[in-house]
């Protein structure tokens, strides 16, 4: 009875591991010339990005799982800021578990500035529109850059901290900047929020374990805060399984992880961009909650930064080329982790090739 | 010549600019080496800046990284495989 107890916990557990299935691409009906195409300039050295690994998962197959450059296919690669919409991903569970509301203030966790003239509340910092000043220049622009100084000298220790103490300059909800204080301000609020002993294992209780991602690591700030914004790394095929999560519409595996409604949240247009006003429309790239979008402006044709990928398409997109993208109406999950410290990857290119050769 | 001029420039604008040539070296060169487990020659290029440091000390055995470079200097350490690394100076 003991053994047969033993073989049903060994095959349950076993059935409740996740498994890739692989087929070829010529399998899946792409166009061998142009899928031929699309890897030589994915790969290739010779255009000066440098990418270290490939994980592509189309309708049900991983039709392409290579690493680069030494790179081992487990092996941990700083993601980072596709951390931001990990972080996203954290916020809609907290509010699943009634445990923040989109509508809960900074102010309610943090002091602001003291001529802050408006205070932000979670769905602002979301949309990245709590309109608090902020730089976010790297090494284009580092006496002014306000994320060097966050990651690097001011802010370092407590980076929430930091971020909240920036002056306003906008009304919350009406202007977009991109700002990574503001995820760390998200996760500042998450941790005051959850308390310190449940908030240091939430990503791996409420994420990581669920999606059996066994590489993450996760860095902190001095104050115990994750650092939400950029510090989060992990291999390319644990990332693959965060898209799967975001492509099932919050399942894995079957089970329920993230409410439908947040997955859709997520990639739904932030406020600030009915609100303004662009004065070059070409490629501008749209945000939603922690995600970007390929959306066109309202009302607007052809505005969208990725010409080849459908409209519906959303990505996470860190330094240095990292990206994970998602489009549903292709069941197409896109894993590129780079090191482009010299010439970027061009993601027009990337995402028009791999279009063209897909069925 | 030119340090002295940078030198006089961050002192007379109150920048703490200088402190990023190490602490980004030290920080980023520490995960590189400790979570990303990259070989050292890989993450001395990844920690390369604009302004080079001025010297490091790699200390594999207790897993810690330290840099000098525009007169400041920081040191980044592992702290464990979740929380990977950290500026500690």
């Amino acid at each position: 009875m003991k053994t047969l107890l033993l073989f049903f916990i060994i095959f349950q557990a076993h059935a409740a591991s996740h498994k890739w299935s692989y087929k070829g691409p010529t399998e899946k009906g792409i166009n061998p010339q142009k899928w031929q195409s699309f890897l030589k300039y994915a790969e290739s050295k010779d255009s000066g990005h440098s990418t270290n690994a490939l994980f592509i998962y189309l309708d049900g197959h991983v039709i392409k799982h290579s690493t680069y450059n030494g790179f081992k296919k487990n092996q941990p690669h700083r993601q980072w800021s596709i951390s931001k919409s990990f972080t996203s991903a954290l916020v809609g569970i907290a509010i699943q578990k009634n445990i923040i509301t989109l509508e809960t203030p900074v102010s309610k966790f943090y002091s602001l500035d003291k001529n802050t003239k408006y205070v932000p509340n979670l769905k602002d910092l979301l949309g990245m529109s709590s309109g608090l000043d902020w730089n976010e220049g790297y090494e284009g622009s580092p006496l002014k850059s306000n994320v060097i100084a966050m990651l690097y000298t001011q802010g370092f220790k407590d980076m929430a901290t930091y971020t909240a103490n920036r002056p306003s300059k906008y009304i919350p909800g009406e202007h977009f900047y991109y700002s990574s204080g503001e995820t760390n301000l998200i996760m500042g609020m998450l941790k005051k929020s959850l308390g310190i002993h449940d908030y240091a294992s939430f990503p791996w209780t409420a994420l990581f374990d669920p999606l059996e991602i066994k590489t993450a690591t996760w860095e902190k700030d001095k104050s115990g805060t994750f650092v939400g914004s950029s510090y989060l790394y992990m291999s390319p095929e644990d990332l693959a399984k965060f898209g799967l999560l975001y492509l099932n519409k919050g399942k894995f595996q079957g089970k329920k992880i993230l409410d439908k409604k947040w997955v859709e949240f997520s990639y739904t247009l932030a406020p600030p961009f009915y609100k303004m006003k662009f004065k070059n429309k070409e490629k501008v790239e749209t945000y939603g909650a922690q995600w970007w979008l390929n959306l066109d402006l309202p009302n607007e044709n052809n505005t969208r930064p990725y010409p080849g990928l459908p409209t519906d398409a959303y990505l996470a997109l860190g330094h240095h080329g990292q990206l994970l993208a998602i489009v549903p109406s292709k069941k197409l999950i896109i894993v590129r982790n780079g090191a482009d410290t010299d010439k970027k990857l061009d993601k027009v290119k990337f995402f028009k090739l791999l279009m063209e050769a897909l069925p | 010549m030119k340090y002295i001029t940078l030198l006089l420039l961050f002192s007379l604008t109150g920048c703490k600019f200088p402190k990023v040539v190490s602490a980004f070296y030290a920080k980023e060169v520490c995960s590189c080496l400790f979570v990303e487990k990259q070989t050292e020659t890989y993450c001395h290029e990844y920690g390369k800046q604009i302004i080079p440091i001025w010297t490091k000390e790699i200390d594999l055995k207790n897993r810690k990284v330290k840099a000098w470079g525009l007169w400041e200097s920081t040191e980044a350490s592992f702290i464990s495989s979740r929380s990977g690394c950290q500026i500690v100076k």
